[in-house]
């Protein structure tokens, strides 16, 4: 049963990043492939200040979460603030994940390529809890004016800009809050393994998490947040395949592209389905 | 700063643009006055939409200077060009595909709202704004008598209806602006039929005087032109070619050469 437990866990850890990415390339229309260094700088951030000055988890969690979102002002700022396309956003956004990779393994704080042995504070508690406040937030967030903002943007940025909209704020802001997102789940998962390591971060998260949000579906909050936790969970529960465990991953990667391409909740929430509002 | 005259509302001096070696706009000087609907015509490839795009902060100006009631627009980004009052349509109609109609109408309205944090938790303040834009653009959309679409998906519009909430959706960038607004319209007409086009014709006159707003028009069907605008501007190739009424345009051999060609004296008899 701890396994299982476990296993659910680390879902709801992975679905709160996904969450995050969903808010940026989901609703504001950028790709990201580099969310997966948010991750990373939440995990470190929280997991020096419990290794290093035993801060309590519960001033580290959000502290993780808070050096996240000032980091993408880093890589923010510059890219977005040029209005560079989508696709040169991603690439930009790579070369920021790699760069910290590379920090991490060379820093001293960090433990560098060894990595961080950290306390095991995040229980189930603080990972519920962590991801019932996310979703909330979120919700109530793209239900607000920037939801509609944001959406006006990933439709057509030339009219939104023509609407008023100031693209680069809105933009950063949607960014900014993305990251604080992956940056609480990258506390809840460095206390959760109690172990922490620089490629534990890489392009290899970063295309995870863009995956489960596009599988998901653009434009969805549940979506990819159900996206995620069957990412997780499959592979785990597959494990008695063995070898096929991961070509089935690729295969039903396939398979929503060919036959879902806007993704499972593609536009629409799970709400949406209960209530029988056909968009 | 140029003090503008009683009457004009929008100034342009000396305004060039080129991209390349390509001169776009070259030293073009005119003055919109305030109320009516002002024509933009000319030859494709003459700049008008460059125009447009210069004004509305699209693309920064190599040379020369716009004014709006006196503002120095000049290096305004595009969505402080709309917030000092100036908003547009596109020659190729840029809606909100994936929004209903209705949250179209709102976004210029929630561009400008206040709400930071306490979107986040849905306080009462939140709500409040949400209730206002949603009514203010209701009567907006009322008005141009689109109310039965308001919670339609805006790609399922059709052509015509489509073009009217892009004017819905530029009259209501201008709804939270203090002082005149001038309203851009780059060729609403285009792909309309005669009727549709003098449909669209009174719809743009109705919504001029409604709204109180200053319009631009580019446009091609000359008839439209003809009809609706108080005065009309014509360039050719990045430079004006003449200015006037639509009367003494009709009749400049200049622009009869450049733009109207003969065929034009037909039309006299309308």
């Amino acid at each position: 049963m701890d396994y299982e437990i476990n296993v659910v866990m680390l879902a709801c850890i992975n679905m709160i990043a996904v969450l995050g990415l969903a808010v940026f390339t989901g609703f504001t229309g950028l790709f990201s492939l580099g969310h997966a260094a948010f991750v990373g700088i939440g995990a470190y951030a929280s997991g020096v200040l419990t290794y290093h000055w035993n801060v309590p988890f519960f001033f580290a969690l959000p502290a993780g979460m808070a050096a996240a979102g000032l980091s993408s002002l880093v890589i923010g700022i510059p890219t977005l603030r040029a209005k560079l396309r989508s696709d040169y956003f991603a690439i930009a956004i790579l070369g920021f994940g790699e760069a910290l990779r590379v920090c991490l393994e060379n820093l001293s704080i960090t433990n560098g390529a060894r990595g961080l042995s950290v306390n095991e504070f995040s229980g189930p508690g603080w990972i519920l809890g962590t991801l019932a406040l996310s979703l909330l937030a979120t919700r109530n967030f793209l239900k607000s004016r920037f939801g509609t903002l944001f959406v006006a943007i990933r439709e057509d940025p030339i009219a939104a800009e023509m609407a008023g909209i100031d693209l680069f704020k809105m933009r950063l802001l949607s960014l900014v809050v993305s990251a604080t997102l992956c940056g609480a789940s990258g506390a809840l998962l460095a206390h959760r393994l109690a172990f922490i390591q620089p490629v534990m971060f890489t392009l290899t998260q970063s295309t995870q998490l863009l995956a489960s949000v596009i599988a998901g579906g653009i434009g969805s909050v549940s979506g990819p947040v159900i996206v995620a936790f069957v990412f997780t969970a499959l592979p785990e529960m597959l494990r008695s395949l063995n070898m096929w465990r991961l070509p089935a991953y690729g295969l039903l990667l396939v398979l929503i592209m060919i036959y879902r391409p806007q993704g499972l909740l593609g536009y629409r929430e799970l709400s949406d389905l209960f209530r029988g509002r056909a968009r | 700063m140029t003090a503008p005259g009683p009457t004009s509302l929008l100034e342009v001096r000396g305004l060039s643009r080129s991209f390349g070696g390509i001169r776009a706009v070259e030293a073009l000087s005119f003055d919109v006055a305030r109320g009516g609907i002002m024509g933009l015509i000319g030859p494709n490839g003459a700049g008008k939409t460059t125009v447009f795009n210069l004004i509305t902060g699209v693309y920064r100006p190599t040379a020369g200077t716009i004014f709006l009631n006196g503002i120095d627009l000049t290096k305004k980004r595009p969505h402080e060009v709309v917030r000092a009052g100036i908003a547009r349509t596109f020659q190729n109609i840029r809606l909100f595909n994936r929004m209903t109609c209705l949250e179209n109408v709102m976004t210029p309205l929630l561009a400008r709202g206040d709400a930071a944090l306490g979107a986040f938790f849905r306080t009462p303040f939140v709500r409040g704004e949400e209730r206002k834009a949603r009514e203010t653009a209701l009567a907006v959309m009322e008005d141009m008598g689109l109310a039965d679409t308001a919670y339609r998906l805006a790609s399922t519009l059709p052509y015509g209806l489509q073009r009217k909430l892009e004017i819905a959706r530029a009259l209501a960038c201008g709804l939270l602006v203090q002082g005149p607004r001038l309203v851009l319209l780059d060729e609403p007409a285009a792909g309309m039929n005669e009727a549709e086009t003098r449909e669209l014709g009174e719809v743009i006159l109705k919504t001029q005087k409604d709204f109180d707003v200053t319009m631009m028009l580019i446009e091609h069907h000359i008839n439209l032109v003809m009809n609706v605008c108080t005065r009309i501007v014509v360039m050719e190739r990045g430079t004006l070619l003449a200015e006037g009424s639509p009367h003494a345009i009709r009749s400049d051999e200049r622009v009869i050469a450049a733009y109207l060609g003969r065929k034009g004296k037909n039309e006299h008899g309308r």
